[in-house]
């Protein structure tokens, strides 16, 4: 045995151990520091979503005989949308959805209809557009709440069987 | 080896500073719409009276006709059906019948005598939405009715899904 190797080689190990220790530490911080904050977005009101709208004989454009009323519009704010942890920097909204039961004759779409509140600025999807697969909706700078976005349901006919239709809408935020 | 993890470490770093600001977060909205079923029948007004007043010498009363009535009709039920029947019967020997045109896409049962027991005038195979479609009433006696007073009956159509 050779205790002067032995103690030599203790001692690295705590030398690497250390310098292991540190760099992982030095790894976090960069990543709080460096690495913004996951960006958020929420739904502070209209959490019930735009739900049963229910088409009858009171929705007939002229009376008996004629058809439904063919286009069904929301609150202006039926959804607010909230943008947080940009940390002042652009982000995109895109919107998609996902069908329980749905008729393919009906449309439903969305649009901006505010600019929201807060230091952010926002831009486009102040025009209605049908909601389908992915697709971007607004972009925008920096944090911004109570974006205003309203919905529309048209291309309703007779044709469409009395039934409960539903949609699911997701909202994405992302660089 | 010790050499070797710290430049992999380092290079993590770099690597992990350089990512882009942040993930795609998202949340969800749900929209909920209902259409219930829509049954709706009118018509245009009431038909003038009736009357028969001539027979053929040898012959029967000489029935009479009126088809200057419509009616209107919504119904998004593919397969709803039309009936009719009025609210008291016909004196004997008489007989009111009615004539439903069919609605577009369906089929008309044709002339059919008007009862208090609910008749099938027609069949909607399509949903559908539309107007001025024509009501003919045919009134007929045999002379075995002799003088019938002036009488009001109540036609009631119904969609029936």
């Amino acid at each position: 045995m050779q205790p002067y190797e032995s103690v030599s080689s203790r001692e690295m190990n705590k030398n690497t151990m250390k310098k292991i220790k540190f760099t992982l530490f030095t790894l976090l911080l960069v990543l709080l520091l460096g690495h913004p904050l996951k960006a958020q977005v929420g739904i502070t009101s209209g959490t019930a979503g735009w739900i049963t709208l229910i088409l009858n004989n009171g929705n007939l454009s002229a009376g008996i005989g004629s058809a439904l009323v063919s286009t069904y519009e929301s609150n202006a704010n039926q959804i607010t949308l909230d943008i947080t942890g940009t940390l002042g920097g652009n982000y995109s909204v895109n919107i998609s959805k996902s069908d329980t039961l749905w008729d393919a004759s009906v449309t439903i779409s969305a649009k901006r209809t505010g600019v929201g509140i807060g230091p952010g600025s926002v831009a486009g999807g102040l025009a209605y557009q049908a909601i389908g697969a992915d697709a971007l909706f607004f972009t925008g700078t920096n944090d911004n709440s109570a974006i205003d976005v309203q919905l529309q349901l048209s291309g309703v006919t007779i044709s469409v069987p009395p039934n409960i239709y539903t949609t699911t809408i997701t909202f994405t935020v992302g660089p | 080896m010790t050499r070797k993890l710290f430049g992999i470490l380092i290079l993590g770093v770099f690597m992990l500073s350089s990512l882009p600001g942040f993930c795609a977060i998202s949340t969800t909205q749900n929209v909920t719409y209902e259409v219930t079923a829509i049954n709706e029948i009118g018509v245009s007004g009431d038909p003038a009276a009736l009357q028969i007043n001539s027979a053929t010498s040898g012959g029967a009363p000489v029935a009479v006709q009126n088809a200057l009535t419509t009616y209107s009709i919504t119904t998004n039920q593919a397969g709803a059906t039309i009936t009719g029947s009025i609210n008291t019967n016909m004196p004997a020997n008489t007989t009111l019948s009615i004539t439903l045109a069919a609605p577009t896409g369906g089929t008309s049962a044709g002339s059919q005598p008007l009862s208090t027991v609910a008749a099938t005038l027609a069949t909607c195979v399509l949903a559908v939405s539309e107007s001025g479609n024509v009501i003919t009433y045919d009134f007929a006696a045999t002379a075995a009715a002799g003088v019938v007073p002036s009488a009001t009956k109540v036609v009631t159509l119904t969609v029936v899904p």
